[in-house]
This record gives structure tokens, sequence and C-alpha cells, in this order.
């Protein structure tokens, strides 16, 4: 499972377009089952359709034009690979000795020590680039501002936020009214079974199929684990 | 004492690598971060500006509706009585929307092209102006 995000300007929105399409080929030649590619004006905005469906497209033109997804592990036996490999294994082997000897997971958890390793290396990509050590085309290597405007895309801007939370809104009140007799029982079901020791995924999936919304479902299991607790 | 600020993700947008390391280089600055975390609502953020007695505030939002949430953000504050503590925005916003957020009353709106270093600057100049 993977996300091919990378570095995205939102100078020259198209040109990450070209930067998706390395991303996603990595992610295949790493042996990716599943993939989202980001769109090129994310650094923009919510993904306009036309980004969407162009980031759709990267992923058919890699997956299956080139025959890059053709041959499994196809970078096995590669000097770089294994030497990437190697350096991946130490640092994951370092991490791990630092939590063992800072008294194990549950411990690095609660003491701090987790997040602050977690936080370690937060902006070195940014400082990276602030220093010139990592290549961002377009933003510190061959900037050209005067033909930015060659890039732009058709992305337009995002819809007013205020509509889209009304509509969205609207939409699940109408659901509910129109499942409420339906998942009444069910969600009753899932606050008995989070009350007590039974399996709680048989009872959710039936008041899932009958049309039980997430919050409805979370707020029937807390309402079983208070009683729970309660007891 | 170090200035406090409250710093909070508003909205269901999860993107949380920038507001984190906005805080850790906040802290390497001086200043002490209550961070609210993710999912955040505007008048939590009226609210923890209240209890921790905040000089200033940023919230974050990156998947839409930041000049929204900004505005709640704003009468949230108004509701809870607060009238002097600058709010910072960062995240993606369109133009109108910028403009939109700014004329609400928001101190700043830092978008992806402001560095770091200016996002600390404006919290920085902010804490120079706070009464002691």
């Amino acid at each position: 499972m993977g996300y091919s995000h990378f570095l995205e300007t939102p100078a020259e929105p198209l040109v990450n377009v070209a930067r998706c399409a390395v991303s996603v080929t990595g992610a295949v030649l790493g042996g990716v089952d599943y993939l989202c590619a980001a769109a090129y004006d994310e650094a923009l905005r919510t993904p306009s359709d036309d980004a969407s469906a162009l980031a759709l497209r990267t992923m058919q033109v890699v997956g299956i034009e080139h025959g890059v997804a053709l041959t499994v592990d196809a970078l096995d036996g590669s000097t770089k690979m294994t030497e990437l490999d190697a350096l991946v294994e130490d640092g994951i082997r370092e991490g791990l000795t630092r939590i063992e000897e800072a008294g194990g997971a549950v411990a690095c958890i609660a003491n701090g020590v987790a997040l602050g390793m977690l936080s370690d290396h937060r902006g070195t990509r940014e400082s990276q680039l602030a220093t010139g050590r990592r290549t961002f085309v377009g933003e510190n290597a061959y900037s050209v501002p005067e033909l930015r405007s060659l890039f732009r895309g058709s992305s337009a801007p995002a819809p007013d936020a205020q509509p889209v939370e009304d509509a969205l809104i609207e939409r699940i009140v109408a659901h509910k009214a129109t499942t409420r007799g339906a998942v009444e029982e069910l969600l009753l079901a899932v606050e008995l079974a989070a009350s007590g020791d039974a399996n709680l995924v048989p009872p959710t999936i039936d008041a899932l199929l009958a049309g039980a919304s997430v919050e409805q479902i979370v707020t029937a299991t807390a309402a079983g684990f208070t009683k729970a607790e309660k007891r | 004492m170090n200035p406090r600020v409250v710093l909070a993700k508003v909205g269901l947008d999860g993107h949380d690598v920038g507001i984190l390391l906005l805080a850790k280089r906040l802290m390497e600055s001086g200043f002490e971060v209550v961070y609210l975390g993710k999912r955040n609502r505007p008048v939590d953020v009226a609210s923890a500006v209240l209890q921790e007695d905040a000089i200033a505030a940023g919230i974050s939002s990156l998947s839409g509706g930041a000049a929204l949430l900004a505005c709640k953000t704003i009468e949230a504050f108004k509701a809870a009585g607060i009238e002097d503590v600058p709010l910072v925005v960062g995240g993606i916003a369109e133009r109108d929307e910028v403009q939109a957020m700014l004329d609400a009353g928001v101190e700043r709106f830092c978008g992806p092209h402001v560095p770091l270093d200016e996002v600390v600057d404006t919290f920085v100049a902010i804490a120079a102006r706070a009464p002691a």
C-alpha cells in the first residue's frame, strides 16, 4: 500500500505530473499492491477533477503501457538496491536498539521517547531544500519565473467550503432519516456487544449494511464501553 | 515566563507535518506550545486560548475550507470575549479566500510558499508586542 507523494510545487503545477510518474514508477518497482497517486494541484487546493483524473491516468500509463509491472521484483540483484536495503535495515536496527535501551515500546510511548524519535528528522527535507542540498526543479534549480504560466494546467479554484459543508450535512441528515427505523435495533446490538464480551464485528457489519453511519457506530460502541466501565 | 501559543488542526484535515514542525521550531525559539492535535472545532481553539492564557493561536487546514474555519475561529474568539489574541492560519486557500479571512481579522495567512522562519518570525513579532 502506498501514497505517491513527492515534492509538489504550487508555482508550476503541471510539472508535478512528471514527479508523480517517477514516484508511481518507484512504487511499482518496489512491489506496491495498492497505490494512490497525488494530483498535480495538491499544493494549491483540494484536487480538481482534471488533476484527479490525470493522477489516475498516470498510474494507468506506468502500470500498463511500458511493462514496468510485468516483472516481479525487477530490481532484484541491483547493487544499489542492496546498498539501500542495508542502509534502511541498519536504521531500523538502530531505532529498535534505542527503543529497547529506553525500556521497550510501551515505555517509549508513555515517556515521549517514541514521539521524540519521530521528531528527530522532522524538517530534514525542508532544511535540505533551504540549503540547496536537495534539488527542486523550477524552485531552487532551473527557476524561470517568466515561464511559469506554461505549467499552470487547467486546475480550477475549489468550491466555496460553506455550501459543500451544508450539502454534506443535508445529505447525512436525509440519510439518517431514511435509515432510522432499520438501524436503531442494530445499533442497540452494537452497544450491547460493546458492553460485554461478545464479538463486536458481526453486529457492526450488520449495522453498516443497514446504513448506519460511522458516527452512529462509534457512538453506540462508546456507549457500550462506558456501560462496561461502570460495572 | 515563556510566551504561550495554542496550535491546532481544525476541521477534518489530518496533514500535520507542517504544524508539528512549526511547534518544534517555536519551542526551540523559546515559546511554550500547547498543541491540540487534529480535528478541532473553532470553539475548541477559543476555549484553549482562554484556558491557557495564550498570546496567539495558529490553526492549519490543507484539505479545503481553511478560510471558512479561520472565519469561524475568529467568530468563536469574539463569542468568547477574546479580542487581543492574533490568529495565524496555515494551509492551502484560494486567493479570494485568503482575502476573506484577512478581512475577518486573521493576523496572517501562511501558504505553502512561506518559509518556516517567516512563520516563526510572525509569532516572535506577536510576542514582542504582547502585554507582559
